[in-house]
């Protein structure tokens, strides 16, 4: 194996784990999105989970600017958490649907147009504001095809769904199938965030909002510039 | 809530195949798309259609639910089902999109000490329920229970029976905000209400009722179709509604006073001799003895009480009996006497023998009972174990003898709670916070209760007091009990699964009530699935016919189909009207018909003060369409909730089409825009029954409209019970903006 070579494997090897860094960042990401009982609430509200998030930031390929800001909106993320059971309280009034027009429920088809179906003639066919959205069936169908299970108290375009399917796919597919899914379902985070400020959302999900869309759009920069490499 | 360890490889679960399944993942969200819409080709997506009825009113008209991927994607009525006749109403074809509503319950939520809501697990709700039912049961009995349900197939089914399961009579429906009092004159008189025979009728009066508002679809076509052939039709109201355009003469009554009314043209009847003499002879009792009760009911004195002047009461009366018997009063629903006033199941009762004067029943042209079928009994007690008998009669049955007990009086269970006698109160598909007055002493009465639970999809202001609210499925999302229709041509209905079920932790209304059943002890009588249930009903039918039945959803019965019969049948217990009948006596109303005064009288003599009256519009169904987005839309682009109010008054009082106004009353203080309009009778204001929604889980923040009960006094008409919902006095003035 002479030097290019080398160099080669060690590039390659080098996006596998930088991969794997977005892969662990978008999977902790998505366990801040559901309700946390006492426990999990406990572990997420750790310093050592905050720390977890700011190494694995530090570790991933972002210009040093944007990383300064990432890890600032990792600061006021850990700062905002509120304690339990408040937080869990206030989770619930804000992320259930059953708390109706109260609530901003991370769940995309509710802020998308319903169906793209042309045929459909029901009068909410183009409309937002609905659940099992076209992103729902298309989740639906995804979890199904990768053999995931569907989580039984979660509507499958929740965002830690989406999050979840994300960090597979980051995993194990195409760049081009990764940028696919970021287009196709995380790219209605900036609706979500002025819907959370509607709603008077709790601080900590103002600032997991910011967070989630910040990964996401320096993650589809860093996607799109592996997809041009190769 | 699903415990979930935090694990750097995520939450979801996966297989061996995952990491392989995703590398060669290629389904982006556009190539999901042109296989899942695709129309033609060998991609062709598969159209499934089903046959449901309607939820949205009390109609259930039969109608084709289309499903692609699962998912809702057309409504269409259904040609063979008599309410519909192949077509859907505006609010029909809203309320069926409700399954995709994001205001929709996902969880049981339980109250907590705080007043707030926490989602718990249906074990935790089953178990806590479960063992306060029983402790109740076991200190106070079971006539401690109470269960109202709007009535639809399985709800009415599964609730009935679980109240029946513990020896409880306490069964109520929503009538006695509905049309209790119409169905107690009218059932009194007759046993069973006819239906109009439009087809070859010459004249017709609507009292109040609008089919253009309150829509039936057939109703409405076929009302529409025997106008253009020339039926004459007089629509007595106090506002000019949606049916007035089609019909040849308004008449503006004055609110509460359409008992009056038909006295007066009774009286025009009598002294004319204008009644059909040879009905009265041979189908009636106690003719002379209401020919005498009623002499001093002249068209002059209709005149003060109606507002109506005497001439046009006379010419009137003598219209509607130069056509006779092709002539009636249609029978009604809600309207004007359905639970309206004091003296609402008089003039239901006074309807009845107007109809007698004229000779209409059971005549071509005129009232007419259609043919019916009977669903068959739970026999198999092996598997539909036989319920107790009541401990107790129905409460608040002595109290208001003559409401059905069928139907009973809802309003007695907060009352009954307030008294300490109900101490469990189970709500399904029912939002009694909003329709029954004054909704703060309605809440609090009912919260003196040791149990209230609400099923129902969404937080409605009754779910908002309850101690425990279950999630329902939507209606398109289950399958339900069949339901007879009778008619000219009678029909055996189901209601069955349209769609794939939308939020994973709601569950369908009989599983609930089995479950619920179960965890109270008395899970013996809910051995049975939906389908034994369904199984038992249709099986006098034999095997071809219910074949039909759950293949297609419906089926006619032709040898059951209405035939004129050769001579007239009253369906009374000797053939016979009476119009002098001791029965009445009971709750008051006086062996002969009398004039009863409502509760309140406008004084026009104060500038500020007047009745306010409400009713619906074409497009929503009470309060339950209210958190329909698209629905209320429509609402907001046409400032539909404006409250109208009569022109000359309006002036009196500076006020002009727009402007905010403040209503006061006895029972609240509320705000809203009006509509200025010589459509309006000048002692009422009229608001649309559906808006002023409470509840701070469906109404964004601000509330539209208000409320049709906003100013209406909790109370019972005397000897029936209904809510009396438009006796108030209201006082208005401009509202600063």
């Amino acid at each position: 194996m002479d030097r290019g070579q080398r160099n080669g494997h060690r590039a390659r090897a080098q996006v596998v784990a930088n991969r794997l860094v977005w892969v662990e960042i978008i999977s902790l990401l998505s366990y801040f999105w559901l309700l946390p009982s006492a426990e999990e609430y406990q572990e997420l509200s750790s310093h050592a989970s905050f720390n977890n998030l700011r190494e694995l930031i530090s570790t991933a390929e972002v210009n040093p600017s944007d990383q300064e800001r990432l890890q600032e909106q990792v600061d006021l993320l850990e700062n905002s958490f509120l304690p339990y059971p408040q937080f869990y309280q206030e989770a619930q009034r804000l992320l259930s649907l059953s708390y109706g027009s109260q609530a901003a429920p991370c769940i995309e088809s509710i802020y998308k147009p319903w169906t793209a179906d042309k045929t459909c003639s029901l009068p909410i066919a183009h409309q937002t504001g609905y659940i099992m959205g076209d992103s729902a069936l298309h989740m639906q169908s995804l979890l199904a095809h990768l053999e995931l299970e569907q989580p039984h108290d979660l509507m499958p375009d929740h965002l830690s769904v989406e999050l979840g399917v994300f960090s597979v796919l980051l995993e194990h597919s195409t760049i081009a199938s990764c940028i696919e899914f970021i287009h196709d379902h995380l790219d209605w985070l900036n609706i979500y965030r002025d819907a959370l400020s509607e709603k008077s959302a709790p601080e900590f999900y103002i600032h997991l909002a910011d967070l989630t869309e910040g990964i996401v759009v320096h993650l589809t920069r860093w996607l799109e510039g592996e997809d041009h490499n190769h | 809530m699903a415990e979930r360890k935090i694990s750097r490889r995520g939450f979801l679960k996966g297989t061996a195949a995952t990491a392989t399944l995703a590398a060669s993942t290629q389904i982006g969200l556009d190539a999901w798309r042109q296989e899942a819409f695709a129309e033609e080709g060998p991609q062709k997506t598969g159209v499934t259609v089903s046959l449901s009825t309607c939820n949205a009113c009390s109609n259930k008209c039969g109608m084709h639910v289309y499903s692609k991927n699962g998912r809702l994607w057309k409504v269409k009525g259904e040609k063979k089902h008599p309410y519909s006749k192949g077509t859907l109403c505006a609010r029909g074809h809203g309320f069926a999109t409700n399954a995709y509503n994001s205001t929709r319950l996902t969880d049981p939520m339980k109250r907590m000490e705080d007043g707030t809501y926490a989602p718990i697990s249906w074990e935790q709700a089953y178990e806590e329920i479960g063992t306060r039912v029983k402790a109740i049961v076991a200190e106070h009995g079971p006539q401690a229970l109470a269960m109202t349900t709007d009535p639809r197939p399985s709800g009415q089914f599964y609730s009935k029976r679980f109240i029946q399961a513990f020896g409880s009579a306490n069964w109520y429906t929503h009538a006695s905000a509905c049309n209790l009092s119409r169905n107690a004159g009218w059932e009194h008189a007759l046993k069973k209400i006819p239906s109009p025979d439009f087809g070859e009728a010459e004249c017709v009066m609507f009292i109040g009722r609008s089919y253009g508002d309150g829509i039936r679809p057939s109703s409405a076509l076929t009302l529409a179709d025997n106008i253009e052939r020339g039926m004459h039709v007089i629509m007595v109201d106090p506002r000019y509604n949606s049916t007035a355009h089609m019909c040849n003469e308004w008449v503006a009554i004055r609110p509460g006073t359409d008992l009056a009314f038909i006295l007066a043209m009774s009286h025009v009847l009598v002294t004319e001799g204008l009644y059909d003499k040879d009905f009265i002879a041979q189908y009636t009792t106690g003719f002379d003895e209401f020919a005498q009760a009623i002499k001093d009911y002249t068209p002059e004195w209709g005149e003060k009480i109606t507002s109506i002047s005497s001439d046009r009461i006379k010419q009137i009366a003598r219209k509607m009996a130069k056509h006779a018997p092709k002539s009636f009063i249609e029978q009604s629903w809600r309207a004007a006497m359905g639970c309206s006033y004091k003296n609402s199941t008089q003039c239901g009762r006074a309807m009845v023998l107007f109809n007698a004067l004229l000779g209409c029943f059971g005549r071509k042209g005129g009232l007419y009972w259609g043919s019916s079928i009977k669903l068959g009994e739970l026999a198999d007690e092996t598997l539909f174990k036989k319920l107790p008998a009541p401990v107790a009669p129905q409460y608040g049955s002595d109290e208001f003898p003559l409401a059905a007990k069928g139907t009973g009086v809802a309003g007695v269970v907060p009352e009954g709670c307030a008294r300490g006698d109900i101490k469990a109160a189970f709500y399904y598909n029912s939002n009694p916070v909003m329709g029954y007055g004054n909704a703060d002493q309605l809440s609090e009465r009912l919260r003196k209760a040791e149990l209230i639970v609400v099923i129902d999809v969404q937080m409605s202001e009754t779910a908002c007091i309850a101690d425990y609210v279950l999630p329902d499925t939507t209606y398109i999302e289950r399958a339900e009990v069949a339901e007879a229709v009778s008619g000219k041509l009678p029909i055996c209905e189901l209601r069955m699964q349209g769609v794939d079920k939308v939020l994973p932790n709601t569950r369908p209304v009989d599983i609930i009530f089995t479950e619920l059943a179960k965890a109270c002890g008395v899970g013996d009588y809910f051995t049975f699935t939906l389908d034994d249930a369904i199984n038992a009903q249709l099986a006098p039918f034999g095997p071809e016919k219910i074949a039909e039945i759950k293949k297609n959803g419906l089926a006619e019965f032709p040898e059951k189909k209405y035939v004129w019969p050769e001579t007239v049948v009253i369906p009374t217990d000797d053939g016979k009207i009476h119009f002098a009948d001791d029965l009445w006596d009971k709750a008051h109303l006086g062996r002969n018909i009398k004039w009863i005064e409502t509760k309140y009288t406008v004084d026009q003599s104060h500038d500020d003060e007047f009745r306010l009256i409400a009713g619906k519009q074409a497009i929503h169904s009470h309060t339950m369409t209210g958190s329909i987005p698209h629905l209320s839309q429509i609402s907001h682009d046409y400032n539909m909730e404006r409250v109208w109010i009569n022109t000359q008054r309006a002036e009196k009082l500076g006020i002009q089409d727009g402007d905010w106004i403040e209503i006061t009353s006895e029972v609240g203080k509320s705000k809203v825009q009006c509509h200025v309009t010589q459509r309006i009778h000048p002692d009422c204001l009229w608001t649309p029954s559906h808006y002023g929604v409470r509840s701070p889980y469906l109404n964004k923040g601000q509330t539209y409209g208000i409320g049709s009960m906003d100013h209406t006094p909790f109370d019972f008409e005397p000897g029936v019970g209904s809510c009396m919902s438009q006796e108030n006095l209201v006082h208005v003035a401009k509202a600063e903006v």
